[in-house]
């Protein structure tokens, strides 16, 4: 940045004067805030070939340079944004299909129906409680897979094709349903009430089925609870000990 | 379809980057300019050609007089085309620079196109600025793709308002860009600045900034606003020197 061509270089009665109002915010130097005309600005970007003042010149090498260090920074921001984006598509992916849900991240449960986690663990986990409801669909699904069954062995047709696109369909349809019940219950889990019978399965938490652990580090076992009025301590411990055999 | 590009012969014969026989146009603007008539024979261009040099050469009979071309909206492309092809005819080979003001206008060409009107501009035969308003729809259409669509042309003044946002801006300097750059980065950098989430707007709020009342409004208050700026620093330096002077300094 050349001094000379400011019109007010005559300010340098002292060079640390000049350097500090030159160079601070509110001093500008007015050739730079002028109107341009249409083809100065052609010149300064650089989309013609012609030949322009020294101030011009100047403004132009300005702005390149500005130009230059805006798209380094544009371009080392976009490959970082490019690494965040394929981190978090593998960590969705990671978590959706070998994290199985007892180990789910705490810090993660937010994201938890978003992302998912290992359909084993949460289905054996959840359909515990639908499990009879489970069974009458199996009976049901049994006796109209042998309707079935039946029917395609009485109205068999000659073409070859025909009964393996049946045998096909037949041997999809509990995976189908078994696939329509698993995403019902992916959606549905969260709503579904627990049994609070002691002989029943203990319900699962946030996937959590062992009993062992709560979310947030919490374990029932460490809970201390308000002891009753007029009960002994040992009472107490018997009662809230529900593993040991009584 | 109107929406979408033809293919135009080059009507540039010299070598320049990104040279290409045939050049993509918008189909509607392209057909109402290059369309010919059923009675002469003539296309729109060369009508308007035949008009302008007849007056022309009243003003300047050599044929050196200066040609300016300006269009609103739809103007704006038609103008965009027009001020192409008249810089490549030679009709008005004595006419220095063709100045082309084009407000609110849609895009008309594609990347061939885009290297083509470059050439011209760079040989100082066209000299176009393209004024948008921000949250105007139109310059936003047909959209900009990567690889092969519509594309900007001319120098792009950016009109942002009147508000303190763009008065903060206007005080660090006049939004002009020019399409320099043609990599992937500066590709989609553009998108990022002319896309429609950016520009969103409610329907009147797109139709009262695409208005050509607005256009001047705005152009009118960065001029007086970057004026009231250079006079504004220049008394500041006074009372810097004032305060000096009366310190002894």
């Amino acid at each position: 940045m050349s001094l000379s061509s400011c019109p007010y270089s005559f300010l340098s009665v002292s060079d640390l004067l000049l350097d500090l109002f030159y160079f601070s915010e509110g001093f500008v130097c007015t050739k730079r805030s002028r109107l341009k005309t249409l083809d100065e600005y052609y010149y300064i970007k650089g989309a013609c070939q012609m030949s322009g003042t020294g101030e011009l010149t100047r403004i132009a090498l300005e702005n390149r340079a500005k130009e230059g260090v805006r798209r380094e920074a544009r371009k080392k921001l976009l490959v970082l944004l490019a690494i965040v984006i394929m981190e978090a598509v593998i960590l969705f992916g990671v978590l959706s299909h070998s994290v199985p849900c007892e180990n789910y991240p705490m810090a993660l449960y937010p994201l938890l129906l978003l992302t998912g986690c290992q359909e084993e663990s949460k289905k054996v986990c959840v359909l515990q409680h639908d499990l009879q409801f489970d069974r009458k669909n199996q009976s049901l699904a049994e006796q109209v897979n042998s309707l079935l069954t039946n029917n395609s062995n009485t109205t068999r047709h000659s073409s070859k094709t025909k009964s393996s696109n049946s045998e096909t369909t037949k041997a999809s349809r509990p995976e189908e349903r078994r696939s329509w019940t698993s995403i019902l219950t992916d959606w549905l889990w969260i709503w579904k009430p627990h049994r609070h019978s002691r002989d029943d399965v203990p319900p699962c938490v946030w996937g959590r089925c062992d009993n062992n652990y709560l979310p947030w580090g919490v374990m029932p076992r460490s809970l201390v609870l308000p002891l009753s009025i007029g009960s002994s301590p040992s009472d107490n411990s018997s009662d809230m000990n529900e593993d040991e055999p009584i | 379809m109107k929406l979408q590009l033809s293919e135009h012969p080059n009507p540039i014969t010299e070598d320049y980057p990104g040279r290409a026989e045939t050049l993509g146009l918008h189909t509607g603007f392209s057909l109402y300019m290059t369309r010919q008539r059923k009675d002469d024979s003539l296309t729109k261009i060369e009508e308007i050609f035949s008009n302008i040099d007849s007056i022309g050469r009243e003003l300047a009979p050599d044929g050196d007089y200066e040609l300016s071309i300006t269009g609103h909206s739809l103007g704006g492309a038609l103008a965009t085309i027009l001020s192409f092809y008249a810089a490549t005819s030679n009709i008005f080979s004595r006419v220095k620079a063709i100045k082309v003001f084009t407000y609110a206008a849609p895009r008309v060409g594609c990347q061939r196109f885009l290297y083509a009107y470059q050439h011209l501009e760079k040989i100082g035969k066209l000299r176009h600025a393209r004024f948008t308003n921000t949250r105007d729809f139109v310059p936003l259409v047909p959209f900009h793709g990567v690889t092969r669509s519509y594309k900007h042309v001319g120098m792009h003044i950016k009109l942002l308002g009147t508000d303190r946002v763009a008065q903060y801006w206007l005080r660090q300097a006049l939004d002009v860009t020019y399409p320099r750059y043609h990599d992937g980065l500066s590709q989609l950098l553009r998108i990022w600045q002319v896309n429609v989430i950016r520009n969103i707007n409610t329907p009147k709020g797109y139709k009262r900034n695409h208005t050509l009342t607005e256009y001047q409004r705005r152009i009118r208050f960065s001029i007086q606003y970057r004026s009231m700026l250079a006079q504004a620093r220049k008394y500041h330096v006074v009372v810097i020197l004032s305060i000096l002077v009366s310190f002894g300094l």
